[in-house]
């Protein structure tokens, strides 16, 4: 007889919801219980494509989610959970995922970054350590192809030894014009200034801001290609053209490793980028470009001298293609985690972001932390 | 077959030199042809026991070197050699190992590597360009006790080291031990280069590197970052720091590595010290104690030992070098180069911390520009 896996959802702040559900969704061994938002720091102004009210209507009316709880805490305490989406904004990871653990959820799905401070991350961490709550973090960076052959190749020494990796990722915003994110059919709603600037992304406080919703990828492909940790990060936040919200809606963080450098953009004013983005990794013997030839991804291999090599991506292993399919693989043979969803591996990823973090707001190079020197 | 190896030696300064000709001095195929001092950028007052000026006519006439030069690019010229011992101030050993090294001449110095991670570096570059061999020595390395630790360490004994500590045992200066007539003023030891900043000279550098050398291959990993201190409590006389400490971040462990130039009695145990999950060990002075049992009350250690006797045919510095030579293996990684880049590392981002006031990163070679 096939298991059933119990899911629910806790958080609608975040729009990849709509993406990571519909997985969940279409997976034969889900089964949904319910779901519920975290209550925002303040209110929203406007419910609209991408919106938390819009995405948790969009989860119970398009997506099979059966019920709704108004308060998160009684929801896992009422019911059963093997997993459970945290999709909440940044900074209430830790209070949602502390929740889950105490109440016995066997797993926790939470989506990137970790957290919005390394403290937060170590919280979790704690709190699913004690529990025996599973822990891990999706990266959509992790169901590309692409992104995956460019790790191989490196890990192959295709490129030598890795000595930079660069990584730009930007839109005109979460719910900037025009923005379309996986999952719906729909696109950003046009939104006034005050309207967005009432969704958490664009609050601080919240973990809102363009350096933790997109340097964060950097700081996890830069620690996965490199393979160790980093030493220290210089960061800076900015606040181009989003004066309606206290975020930053432009970042920029420079990252020290013992061999090795690498340079994360993060920006919610690009209309397009005009070069690729990457990720782009130079080595000592080539450069490799996470990169698109038409409409599909490769990676290319630059020697130099015109010397250009486009290598295409396996598939991503069947039956391991999202993230679903692969915590139910994972529950269902043992088998570790992809390694950018462990949760170990993320916590590294998450103490190079909050050394930008800290930087940006103290002007100094930063060292990036691990749990021995994270006091308070 | 006996290869006789033909000797030199630049730069008198460290009084080890003495000690490091002494155990070449040992070996029965060793041929001593010349050395010369480097010229001080400040002339000394004093010819008492260990002044430089003492060191090089102790190696006249008790080692019998025959020549002495002026300059030692002139002896680098003119004399063939096979290795090196050199000692000249800290701040020089870049500049010296650079010359020696493009004779294509082995060497040997005296801890520390050199006075900044830049001027290691330029050391590893001369070395590794020429191929020529270069073992940093310290004392502690010949300590049974002291390689006990690390064996015990390694075996498990005291669980995960999360701290290491050292202190040097008492001292009140470099220039503090010759007495009566030969007790040196205070003018003459400010005229030597120990106690000035320039060259090298204090307590920061003279003896935290012990600790950094020491915590490095205890912890087994390269550190993180250091915050440091330097004082001139009681030596005013020169402008060099006469007490250090360095507080070591490394991954998952800290050290303290204290130096100090003023301290009559040490009245505790200094070590090395390191602290375990699982226990304690101390290393007082020849004895390694070992700590397992908790307890509040005065205990006895739960383990002594005096060490093992060191490896026949690498039981002092000068065999070991010939060892290495004659074998191509490696020497003892206290005395490797690139160990020693990583305990300057430590070394050089508490000297910039003290300067700075802040918490320095121990930089690699990646991250060391100038």
């Amino acid at each position: 007889m096939t298991k059933k896996y119990r899911a629910g959802i806790i958080g609608f702040g975040h729009m990849h919801i709509n993406d990571v559900a519909a997985h969940y969704a279409e997976h034969p061994q889900v089964e949904w219980v319910a779901c519920a938002d975290t209550v925002p720091y303040r209110p929203e102004l406007r419910s609209a494509p991408y919106t938390r009210e819009w995405n948790l209507n969009h989860a119970l009316t398009k997506l099979g989610v059966p019920k709704a709880y108004a308060d998160y805490r009684e929801m896992v305490q009422q019911e059963e959970f093997d997993i459970i989406i945290v999709t909440s904004e940044n900074a209430q990871h830790a209070d949602v995922v502390e929740a889950c653990a105490a109440a016995g959820v066997k797993m926790c799905c939470v989506e990137k970054p970790m957290a919005n401070t390394f403290s937060n991350a170590l919280r979790m961490v704690r709190a699913c350590q004690a529990a025996g709550t599973s822990l891990i973090v999706n990266w959509p960076l992790t169901w590309s192809p692409a992104a995956r052959k460019a790790q191989a190749l490196i890990a192959e020494g295709l490129i030598g030894r890795v000595l930079e990796v660069k990584w730009r990722a930007g839109h005109t915003g979460p719910l900037g014009p025009g923005a379309a994110h996986a999952g719906v059919s729909e696109t950003a709603a046009p939104m006034t200034g005050p309207e967005r600037g009432a969704t958490w992304w664009h609050q601080a406080d919240t973990g809102g801001g363009a350096m933790l919703d997109y340097c964060c990828y950097g700081a996890m492909v830069a620690r996965w290609y490199i393979g160790e940790q980093a030493t220290a990060a210089i960061g800076l936040k900015a606040n181009l053209d989003s004066h309606w919200g206290d975020a930053d809606d432009n970042a920029a963080m420079l990252v020290r490793f013992p061999h090795a450098m690498a340079l994360f953009e993060g920006s919610w004013t690009t209309y397009d980028h005009g070069v690729p983005t990457g990720p782009i990794v130079f080595g000592t013997t080539g450069t490799l470009v996470v990169d698109r030839k038409g409409s599909q991804q490769v990676v290319r291999l630059e020697r130099g001298h015109g010397q250009t090599t486009f290598f295409e991506p396996e598939p991503v292993p069947p039956g391991r293609g999202d993230v679903a399919s692969e915590l139910v693989h994972h529950f269902e043979t043992g088998e570790p985690v992809h390694i950018t969803l462990d949760m170990l591996f993320n916590l590294e990823a998450m103490a190079i972001l909050d050394a930008g973090v800290r930087s940006a707001a103290s002007g100094k190079l930063e060292t990036v932390d691990n749990a021995t020197w994270r006091i308070g | 077959m006996s290869t006789t190896y033909r000797l030199g030696v630049i730069g008198f300064s460290h009084m080890h030199v003495n000690h490091l000709i002494d155990e070449f001095a040992n070996l029965p195929n060793v041929e001593w042809v010349a050395c010369a001092d480097t010229t001080p950028a400040i002339p000394t007052l004093s010819a008492k026991p260990s002044s430089r000026k003492a060191n090089v006519k102790r190696a006249q006439e008790k080692t019998g070197i025959p020549l002495v030069y002026e300059c030692y690019h002139e002896m680098l010229e003119k004399e063939q050699f096979d290795i090196i011992i050199f000692c000249p101030e800290n701040a020089r050993h870049g500049e010296v190992a650079e010359a020696i090294a493009a004779k294509g001449i082995h060497m040997v110095t005296e801890k520390p590597m050199s006075a900044s991670l830049s001027d290691a570096l330029r050391m590893v570059r001369a070395v590794e360009a020429n191929q020529v061999k270069l073992m940093v020595n310290w004392p502690t390395t010949w300590s049974p006790a002291v390689r006990k630790m690390k064996d015990l360490i390694e075996a498990g004994a005291i669980g995960d080291v999360w701290e290491i500590k050292w202190r040097n045992g008492p001292s009140m200066g470099p220039l503090s031990y010759s007495k009566g007539d030969d007790a040196f003023t205070p003018a003459e030891k400010g005229s030597e280069w120990w106690h000035q900043s320039a060259p090298g000279g204090g307590a920061l550098l003279d003896y935290c590197c012990y600790g950094a050398c020491l915590s490095r291959w205890f912890i087994g990993e390269p550190a993180v970052a250091a915050i440091a201190l330097k004082a001139n409590m009681t030596s005013h006389y020169g402008d060099a720091d006469d007490n250090a400490i360095i507080t070591v971040r490394f991954p998952k462990a800290l050290a303290i590595l204290e130096g100090t130039w003023t301290t009559w009695h040490s009245g505790v145990p200094t070590g090395p010290i390191a602290y375990g999950t699982l226990g304690t060990m101390v290393v007082d002075h020849r004895q390694l104690k070992v700590y397992t049992t908790r307890s509040y009350e005065i205990a006895e250690p739960d383990q002594v030992f005096d060490g093992d006797p060191l490896p026949e045919g690498r039981a002092t510095l000068a065999e070991e070098f010939i060892h290495h030579i004659e074998t191509g293996e490696p020497l003892h990684p206290t005395l490797d180069m690139w160990q020693n880049v990583e305990a300057m590392a430590i070394l050089d981002a508490g000297i910039r911390s003290a300067a700075s006031g802040k918490m320095e990163l121990v930089n690699t070679p990646t991250w060391c520009i100038g």
